[in-house]
Order: C-alpha cells, then sequence, then structure tokens
C-alpha cells in the first residue's frame, strides 16, 4: 500500500512533466491550485524527472511524481496508471473530488464504487494526437485507446475543454453536451516590460513548442519572403529544444535565414515576457490538420499575446476563430499559404495605426473575458456544482449509437 | 486495486497478479508478499534485488557463457527467491530473452500496442523531453 504524507481531499492527476514551460504546465499550474483551494487541500500527481523531487508537501498540498525512466511511451502510461490506483487505494477515505487530464489517469478515478467526483479535463485526446508522434501505431491499439477515453467520458460525472471546437468533438463521440463545460484558457495581462537587451531592432515572433501541427515551417517560409525588410528580424522561443527545433534550424538554414532568425529555448516566463511585449506581432501559423480543425486546441500562445497587447496573426481554423476575430485584435490568414502569411504580416509591420489600435482591442478582449480569474471563476463553479450530487456517482451515458466494445474490435 | 507488477517463469514468462502488499522500493511496482526480497529486508522486490546482487549469484563469462553454479543440497532443502532471481537475472544477461505476452503491468495493452511505441520519440510531437505531453497550446 503506498503511504501519502497526509489524506487528500482532492486529487489533480496528469500526464504531464510538472513544472516546465509548456502551455500544459501552465494550465496544470492554474487549475490545480484552484481545485485545492476549492477542496482544502489535496494532491497533485504528475510526471517528473530526477532533478525534481519525488515528493513534495507544500501546507496542505502533496506533490507526487512519477519519476521512473521507462523508454516505451506506453509502458510508461501503464506504469504511471498502476502507481496512480495505489495512490487513490490509499486515498480512498478521504477524497471528494477527482480531476484528470488524460486517458492514462482517468481508469483508477472512474471507478463505479467511488464516492468522489470525476472531472475529466479534455485538452486533446491520445487516440487523435499519438499517430502525429508514431506513425506506426496500429489501429488496434488506436481503438483501445480510444474505448478507454469513452470509457472515461462516460463515467466521470464532469468534462471540462478549452475551446467550442473540441465540445463539438467530444459531443460526435457521443458524450452527452449538459456534461460538458467549455472554459477556455486564461492569460494574465501584461504591464509594459523593458526591451530585452539583446532583442533586435524590430522582430516578429513565434513563442510556443514545435510540433509539426503549430506550422512553423510556413512561418520560415512565409518570412524568407519578407528578406527585403532589412532590419526586421523572427524571434523563436522554443518551449524545448526538441529534434522539431533541430530540424527547423535546418530548415531556416536551407532558406538562407540563418542570420534572421533568432532561436530562444526554455525562457522561463518572466523571461519570455519582455521578448513578447516588445514584439511588432506575434504570429500563430497553426496547420489545418485533423488535431486542430477535429479535434481542436486553445492556443495558449495567442490568448498570452493578446494579453500583452501583441496583435496577432493566426491561422484561420475554427478554435482560433473562438479567441481572435479578424481584423480587430489580429489578422487570421488561409492556414498552410506561406504567400498569405507573408503578405498579412507585411501589411500589418507598414500600418503602426492599426497596430495600436489591435493592441488596444487585444487588450480589452482579455480583459473582458479571458483572463485566468475568468477561467478559475467557471472551474470553481463547476466544482461546488459537483459538491452538491449526491456522493453514490451516477453515469450519464454515452448515447446509445455509441458503443465502447465496437471500439475494442 | 492492481495485482503485483512482478512476473513469474524462467524461460516463459507470466504477471503474478497477486494483491499488493507494498511498493517496491527502488522501482515503486507494486509487490505482493511473495515477491518481496527477503535478503532486502523486504524493501525491494526480488528483480530489484537481483539486479543489485545477482551478478553474485550469478556470473557470466566473457564468452557470454553461463557456467554452472555448485549448490549444495542443503541450498536447495529451502527455495531461495533472491538466490533463484538473481540466477535468472544472471542467465537473461546471456543474451536469452524471455518469451512474454504480457504489457509492463496491464492486461488490456499487451506486447503488439507497446512495440510500436518503441521508436525514440519526440521527433513530431508534443511527447519530447520525457513529456506526457499533450499540450493545450
Amino acid at each position: 500500500m503506498t503511504t501519502l504524507l497526509r489524506s487528500p481531499e482532492s486529487l489533480y492527476a496528469a500526464y504531464d512533466r510538472f513544472p516546465t514551460q509548456k502551455g500544459a504546465s501552465t494550465h496544470i499550474a492554474r487549475f490545480a491550485p484552484a481545485l485545492f483551494r476549492h477542496a482544502g487541500g489535496g494532491l497533485l500527481y504528475v510526471l517528473g524527472d530526477s532533478s525534481m523531487p519525488q515528493r513534495q508537501l507544500e501546507e496542505n498540498v502533496e506533490i507526487v511524481r512519477f519519476r521512473r525512466e521507462i523508454p516505451n511511451f506506453l509502458e510508461r502510461a501503464i506504469a504511471f496508471q498502476s502507481a496512480l490506483s495505489r495512490i487513490v487505494d490509499a486515498a480512498r477515505g478521504s477524497l471528494r473530488i477527482a480531476h484528470f487530464r488524460d486517458p492514462w489517469s482517468g481508469p483508477p478515478l472512474v471507478t463505479a464504487n467511488r464516492s468522489w467526483a470525476a472531472v475529466y479535463e479534455v485538452n486533446a485526446l491520445p487516440s487523435i494526437e499519438l499517430p502525429n508522434a508514431f506513425p506506426s501505431v496500429a489501429p488496434r491499439t488506436l481503438a483501445k485507446i480510444r474505448a478507454v477515453e469513452l470509457h472515461c467520458l462516460e463515467a466521470c460525472d464532469a468534462v471540462v475543454t478549452p475551446s467550442r471546437t473540441t465540445a463539438s468533438m467530444l459531443e460526435r463521440l457521443g458524450v452527452n453536451r449538459a456534461k460538458i463545460t467549455v472554459i477556455p484558457n486564461g492569460a494574465d495581462p501584461v504591464p509594459s516590460q523593458p526591451r530585452p537587451v539583446d532583442a533586435p531592432e524590430r522582430y516578429i515572433l513565434y513563442f510556443g513548442a514545435m510540433q509539426r501541427w503549430q506550422g512553423v515551417d510556413t512561418l520560415l517560409r512565409a518570412f524568407a519572403r519578407l528578406t527585403d525588410l532589412d532590419e526586421l528580424r523572427l524571434v523563436v522561443c522554443g518551449s524545448a529544444r526538441s529534434r522539431d527545433a533541430r530540424r527547423l534550424e535546418s530548415l531556416a538554414s536551407k532558406l538562407g535565414l540563418s542570420d534572421r532568425v533568432v532561436w530562444q529555448y526554455e525562457l522561463h516566463d518572466r523571461e519570455l515576457r519582455p521578448w513578447l511585449a516588445n514584439a511588432e506581432l506575434s504570429v500563430a501559423p497553426l496547420r489545418e490538420c485533423a488535431r486542430n480543425v477535429e479535434q481542436g486546441c486553445a492556443p495558449l500562445k495567442i490568448v498570452e499575446s493578446l494579453a500583452a497587447g501583441v496583435p496577432v496573426v493566426a491561422s484561420n481554423l475554427p478554435p482560433v476563430r473562438e479567441i481572435v476575430t479578424d481584423g480587430i485584435e489580429g489578422r487570421l490568414v488561409v492556414p498552410d499559404r506561406p504567400a498569405d502569411l507573408a503578405r498579412a504580416i507585411r501589411v500589418l509591420l507598414h500600418s503602426p495605426q492599426r497596430r495600436e489600435e489591435m493592441s488596444i482591442a487585444a487588450r480589452r478582449r482579455v480583459e473582458e473575458s479571458l483572463t485566468w480569474d475568468h477561467a478559475l471563476a467557471a472551474l470553481t463553479a463547476l466544482y461546488e456544482r459537483l459538491d452538491s450530487l449526491p456522493h453514490q456517482r451516477g453515469r450519464i451515458a454515452l448515447r446509445p449509437e455509441i458503443s465502447i466494445e465496437g471500439a475494442r474490435a | 486495486m492492481m495485482g503485483c507488477e512482478c512476473r513469474g517463469g524462467f524461460f516463459a514468462l507470466r504477471d503474478c497478479d497477486q494483491p499488493v502488499a507494498t511498493s517496491c522500493g527502488t522501482c515503486g511496482r507494486g509487490v505482493c508478499s511473495r515477491h518481496l526480497s527477503p535478503a532486502s529486508g523486504f524493501t525491494q522486490c526480488l528483480d530489484c534485488w537481483a539486479q543489485g546482487h545477482g551478478d553474485e549469484q550469478q556470473k557470466v563469462a566473457d564468452d557470454g557463457s553461463v557456467p554452472a553454479v555448485d549448490r549444495s543440497v542443503a541450498d536447495d532443502a529451502a527455495y531461495d527467491d533472491d538466490w533463484a532471481y538473481g540466477y535468472r537475472h544472471g542467465f537473461y544477461r546471456s543474451g536469452y530473452a524471455p518469451i512474454y505476452f504480457g504489457s509492463h503491468s496491464s492486461r488490456y495493452y499487451d506486447t503488439y500496442d507497446t512495440r510500436s511505441f518503441d521508436d525514440d520519440y519526440g521527433d513530431e510531437s508534443g511527447f519530447s523531453e520525457g513529456d506526457g505531453g499533450f499540450g493545450d497550446s
């Protein structure tokens, strides 16, 4: 039996390394404390590495990190879940509410005989995203993962998602709409920042992760069309120096942009903010792919840019339109078209007046509805509604035509 | 509740799945009372103890062969799990890969599922740098 340092009233589980400079980590850093505040304490169970403590106790919150290095992704996820099962066994007597982010954390938390409420936060579904990372993953394996996702969606008490696009996808999967709460990602308004000492005189910015679906290659190709703007530089602040990042550095070199692109990695939030606040524009060139269009996403980089009063040039995709209105807070362009992206950037760079108007509108957009305070108020209201449910949890079933067993075939 | 995550057998492995008594102090897996190592003071599973001490039980020669180990009749009189797992660990180091049809600790996913994840990840994904990595960015 796993021994815990305290009896947790709540549990937040995420198959994500925490803390890091990635968007998922930002999300956890906001949502988990809201859960613990609501419940009067809790336990955070996340991934870690050898540089992070396995156990931490901070007042009424215990942090447990799964640190075993297992090279195989699925084996590691299974072992992570197995360790979570033992934590749940130990916490069974005190747990009132659990919140999880993935199908690796979900099964031990949605058991039928539980006495706690379970919230499934769906930012993405591995059954959709994994083939991007592992192209050879078998359809049979994806069907098994999908079946676990459907089981978690059915057996949980509430589903939280940051995007209406993702909510629609979940409805198509059979999830009862009444069970879904859309809570957009937030950002806190960023006051003016001193210019970084090594910042180019004039630059546009990309920041965030570098997976192919982010479309950074499209941005590099667009930037290659702007080389007549002598003083302009592209600053790329990557969340990690992954192989994707090295691939993009190589592409920039092939495009003859080596001396025009500034690469930065793993900047802490306080280091990134000055780069963001002093950029002419922020670019979110998301690709038009199933991951972005059908599943949906909620790019924190866009919300954070708006919070800093930086106009955004982004791909015109359904989840982006939930955040940005074309011509108001920025420009939306046809995805995957470097020429269109370059043209939109060029036009905005030549119009300081327009950028200023967009900057004001961007800040207003965040202050009115996209701060973390807005998000956390909605989340806390959901927890309060769940508190009023009876302890014996009832399921809201998937629509009858959706068969979990069928997904296992 | 999950079962014991250790595997029994020698040439072909099977999942133990007996009720978990505690967690191994080294690998963190759930372990039943039978798979706890007496020699470690019941703080490690037999596999972890074997990895730390198995070489003392079973030497692998430079050519990879496994020499016979002299065990007295008295040794055999009481079955010694620590010795047996140490011997198994040493035997596997000689190059033998046991047959195993299960997954790490799951009856749901099997080796067919897990092997497509053997490739090093992080290349085209949000799964890099050891992250679980479902980004919301």
